[in-house]
């Protein structure tokens, strides 16, 4: 599994560990060459005292098994010639044999130099049994005794100049390699307690630091569908999390609201069956209980109350499916104009019936829309059949073509506004309607969602007594001209 | 028993209509709320029925005018509303009883005899005057041992006379209590019911009367000393 902490863990502690080391190799190499460059600085102190001891002829004593008859050495060579001492010379010709040697290294055998020139070369030697020198080898004349004679480093002759000796001053690197030691061991027990303490504290950092997260996932915990009200508390949390909080807060809105549609839905569902079962309970329970007085009347409604039934589950199904966007339009020009004449047609007569003072206003001449014949049809067809309805007997109704849409005008001197904001949600109904057992209450709803699903925007509102319902394709644009009344 | 009901759905108004007349209840019935009250106030129900939502006036409004008028009828909601929220709300407003659609007719039935029962503040739902026993619930009347067979008509007039028993009632009360609006307040259906039911309880050997007229006031229903 992911794991946040554990990831931020690997990569803290993989990050200290690597600065860590880098800070220890840095100390480290740094400390080795500021201790080689003091050897270094004592090589060449010890160069120039030979050198100097060597005009002198003082080199090598004879008491180093090797008589010269030579007098016996300077106070300042005796750092060579204590066999304790860590500094030491040895000469060589260029052949490679040992001219010279200091007692100090009476019992050691250096590497013979390899071709060196005057220019002193430092480097670091490690013995066949393992002890290391830090070595200055450079090439020097021969001995001549004499001022006039060759001198190690002696710049007079051109024997000089190229040398044919070779002297290699050395110093035991034993103190320098303790020291070196030491300081690794510091680093390493310093390494291992900065690694302990660490863990340590990046295992606190991360849970202080991760904490907000952990207040989140239990208030997201918190949260269920009977719940929906809670909110997160964001005034505690951290600026990087009060986005995540915003986001959070207005997912849960919207699922409250959709939750609290839905529920208020199937309440309403619920409301709508409960009257037409009651109904269909109550006439099958009265023909059972007196079979012989039952009536025809009997199956008559219980044929309508089915086909009430079969109607409100097909609106709900219809709703359903459009509000899901899980509809295939089938786009092409619709003439207003024609689709009104078709339509208006099944309603005519009805309207006849009730005396209704209805009629046709082209307010853009031959007004078309980009939309779904049949889709747009059926809006259409619910609003004139709510028109022709709802308008008290004597009453008036217009049908006005714009440009962009139509325009259903009808009497409604009952209506409130109150009831004109409910119009459109599910279930509502006039109260003239509620009783004939016909509406379910979703036609409005249903239309306004169809309306949606075609890009066009279906509202309404109240205007002297008379409500006016438009549906409207917004982006249309107004092409056409015109206007005649019928 | 006279009933008012008050129901919007018509199918279910005129289903229930029948059913409660055929059981023997006389029925007033409407779709409009603002009828509704005007009837209630103006007709002496033994109990009535109120859906909640209605036209112009809902249940609860007209209960809540009845109730501040003084008007102390029984009432039952029948309703499509079943939140706990909705029957609490119908309780407290003053209704006696609660019924949620859909719902079976014999327990509409049973509920209705219950609150015209509790009209004349009987528990019981067997009536006896002297030898005659008549039982609501199972809407059957004996005299003696012997069984007795009555219309509807015949055994809701004996029922009000019965719960009504030692006090005189008059046609009018009959005439409110067991006819519905259909009935002319001009013939004389009362007495015409009155002297068949007479007949019918009258069984046995020399049985007594028990249905006595009080000249110009009325009947009286009581067992009298020989």
């Amino acid at each position: 599994m992911k794991s946040i902490r554990r990831r931020l863990t690997v990569w803290l502690l993989g990050s200290l560990t690597l600065l860590w080391l880098g800070v220890s190799v840095g100390i480290y190499t740094s400390v080795q060459h500021s201790l080689l460059k003091t050897v270094d600085a004592e090589l060449a102190v010890s160069a120039r005292t030979i050198r100097f001891s060597w005009d002198q002829n003082e080199v090598v004593p004879p008491d180093a098994g090797r008589p010269r008859g030579r007098k016996p050495p300077p106070q300042r060579l005796f750092n060579f010639e204590d066999p304790a001492s860590a500094l030491g010379f040895q000469i060589w010709t260029v052949e490679g044999e040992l001219q010279e040697s200091s007692a100090s290294l009476s019992d050691v055998e250096m590497p013979v130099p390899g071709p060196v020139s005057k220019t002193p070369v430092f480097t670091t030697l490690t013995l066949e049994g393992g002890e290391r020198y830090r070595a200055m080898q450079y090439r020097i004349g021969s001995p001549g005794r004499g001022k006039g004679g060759n001198r190690p480093g002696s710049r007079g002759s051109a024997e000089g100049a190229s040398g044919n000796l070779m002297v290699s001053i050395v110093r035991d690197l034993q103190s320098v390699d303790q020291a070196l030691s030491s300081l690794l061991s510091g680093i390493l027990i310093v390494g291992g307690i900065a690694a302990a303490g660490g863990v340590v504290l990046v295992g606190l950092s991360l849970s202080n630091g991760l904490r907000p997260l952990k207040s989140l996932a239990e208030q997201t915990r918190s949260i269920d569908a009977e719940n929906l009200h809670a909110r997160f508390e964001n005034e505690e949390a951290p600026v990087e999390l009060r986005p995540v909080y915003e986001q959070l807060n207005d997912l849960i809105h919207r699922l409250e609201t959709s939750f609290e549609r839905e529920r208020r839905f199937s309440s309403d569902l619920a409301h709508e069956m409960r009257t037409p079962v009651a109904e269909l309970r109550m006439l099958s329970e009265v023909a059972l209980k007196w079979p012989d007085e039952s009536e025809e009347d009997t199956h008559t409604d219980t044929l309508a109350i089915a086909n009430q039934l079969d109607s409100m589950i097909e609106n709900l199904l219809a709703l359903a499916r459009w509000e899901s966007g899980d509809f295939e339009f089938q786009r092409e020009p619709v003439s207003l104009e024609a689709i009104v004449r078709k339509l208006w047609g099944r309603f005519s007569l009805q309207a006849e019936k009730k005396n209704l003072d209805a009629g046709l206003k082209l307010l853009a001449g031959n007004a078309v829309l980009e939309t779904d014949e049949g889709m747009f049809s059926h809006i259409l067809s619910n609003l004139l059949s709510n028109a022709v309805e709802y308008t008290p007997e004597g009453g008036r109704i217009r049908c006005l073509v714009h440009a962009d849409g139509m325009e259903v005008i009808n009497s409604a001197p009952d209506l409130t506004e109150e009831m004109v904001t409910q119009m459109f949600e599910r279930y509502w109904r006039a109260d003239v309607a509620r009783s004939d057992g016909v509406h379910s209450g979703l036609g409005l709803s249903l239309a306004r969602s169809c309306a949606r699903a075609l890009g066009l925007t279906l509202t309404a509102q109240l205007d002297g007594g008379e409500l006016h319902i438009q549906l409207k394709d917004e982006a249309a644009s107004s092409s056409h001209h015109g206007s005649k009344e019928e | 028993m006279r009933l008012l009901l008050v129901e919007d759905s018509k199918r279910l108004r005129e289903t229930l209509t029948l059913a409660l007349k055929r059981t023997g209840y006389a029925v007033d019935a409407t779709g409009d709320g603002q009828e509704g009250l005007w009837m209630a106030e103006d007709n002496p129900y033994d109990a009535a029925i109120l859906d909640i939502m209605l036209p112009s006036l809902d249940g609860l409004q007209i209960l809540k005018k009845l109730r501040d008028g003084g008007n102390e009828t029984p009432v039952m909601f029948l309703t499509a509303r079943d939140r706990v929220d909705d029957r609490v709300l119908g309780l407290r407003t003053g209704a006696d009883d609660y019924l949620v659609k859909p719902f079976a007719l014999e327990e509409l039935l049973a509920r209705v005899e219950v609150l015209c029962r509790r009209a004349y503040q009987q528990a019981s739902s067997e009536v006896e005057v002297a030898d005659l026993r008549l039982d609501t619930a199972a809407r059957v009347v004996s005299r003696g041992e012997r069984p007795l067979e009555l219309t509807a008509r015949e055994f809701a007039l004996l029922e009000y006379l019965m719960l009504r028993q030692g006090h005189i009632v008059s046609r009018t009360q009959i005439e409110e209590h067991i006819y519905d609006d259909m009935v002319s307040p001009m013939s004389n259906v009362v007495d015409s019911a009155i002297c068949a039911l007479r007949r019918k309880i009258a069984v046995g050997v020399n049985p007594a009367p028990l249905i006595h007229t009080r000249r110009g006031q009325g009947y009286v229903l009581e067992a009298r000393e020989p």
